[in-house]
């Protein structure tokens, strides 16, 4: 059995709908490593929201411009970036929707992707690495008793 | 590239039922509040939101069902889910 980290790469187009290509990629992984159902649909939404933001924020929904998902399985964490070709995020805390606020429009309906981002993964970070490139890493871990069972891929 | 959102309408006296089925995204504004402008806002005192059908929700839709229930709030009407 080869011993190297397995990686897969997408490249999407800059439009709504696609992000759906990198949920269903991440389900089929997430299922491969071993995680539950849960988990897995907690993965699908973060993974969807950080495509979306690509797509919007960073590409402007140019279709010239591509977002890059690749998901890297280690033993025990599967680990997603997403990358665009913006200059990412100035804050990397995303506030809490305070949803009474919202109702009574105190505060923007929208602006939750990175609220739950944040909530729905293990780890969230969101790296600029320059003017035109930027990228948000994910990565949930297998529960520790998941992890004694779980079989080299 | 998003499959459309449908939306259909059930009067039955002072309650409406929303019925949402598909993908509830960023492009499905206008059909979902418009949904919400064909309700009566003189007769309709509860509106229901059944959401069992919908197969996609995600933020930008969260988004559009809190500006509904905005109008709502607005319009004093009571807005209660299911699905």
């Amino acid at each position: 059995m080869s011993t190297h980290t397995p990686a897969v790469e997408l490249r999407l187009p800059s439009r709504l709908g696609f992000e759906k290509v990198a949920m269903s990629t991440a389900a089929s992984l997430a299922d491969l490593m071993g995680f539950e159902a849960d988990r897995i649909e907690d993965l699908k939404t973060a993974i969807s929201e950080a495509c979306i933001n690509a797509m919007e924020h960073g590409n402007h929904f140019n279709d010239l411009l591509l977002v890059f998902v690749t998901f890297t399985m280690e033993d025990n964490t599967l680990e997603v970036r997403v990358r665009d070709c913006g200059s990412g995020v100035k804050n990397a805390n995303p506030h809490k929707p305070d949803m009474e606020r919202k109702l009574h429009g105190e505060e923007e309906a929208r602006g939750m992707g990175m609220f739950l981002i944040k909530s729905l993964v293990d780890e969230a970070e969101w790296v600029r690495n320059g003017p035109e490139d930027s990228y948000t890493r994910l990565a949930i871990h297998l529960p520790a008793v998941l992890q004694e069972g779980s079989g080299s891929l | 590239m998003t499959p459309p959102t449908k939306v259909t309408l059930d009067n039955e006296g002072a309650l409406a039922v929303l019925r949402f089925q598909g993908d509830i995204t960023s492009a499905s504004k206008d059909v979902v509040l418009g949904a919400y402008e064909q309700v009566s806002k003189d007769h309709v005192q509860n509106i229901l939101l059944d959401f069992s059908k919908v197969s996609y929700l995600n933020s930008s839709g969260i988004a559009l069902v809190i500006q509904m229930l905005m109008e709502a709030n607005r319009s004093g009407q009571n807005c209660r889910f299911s699905g």
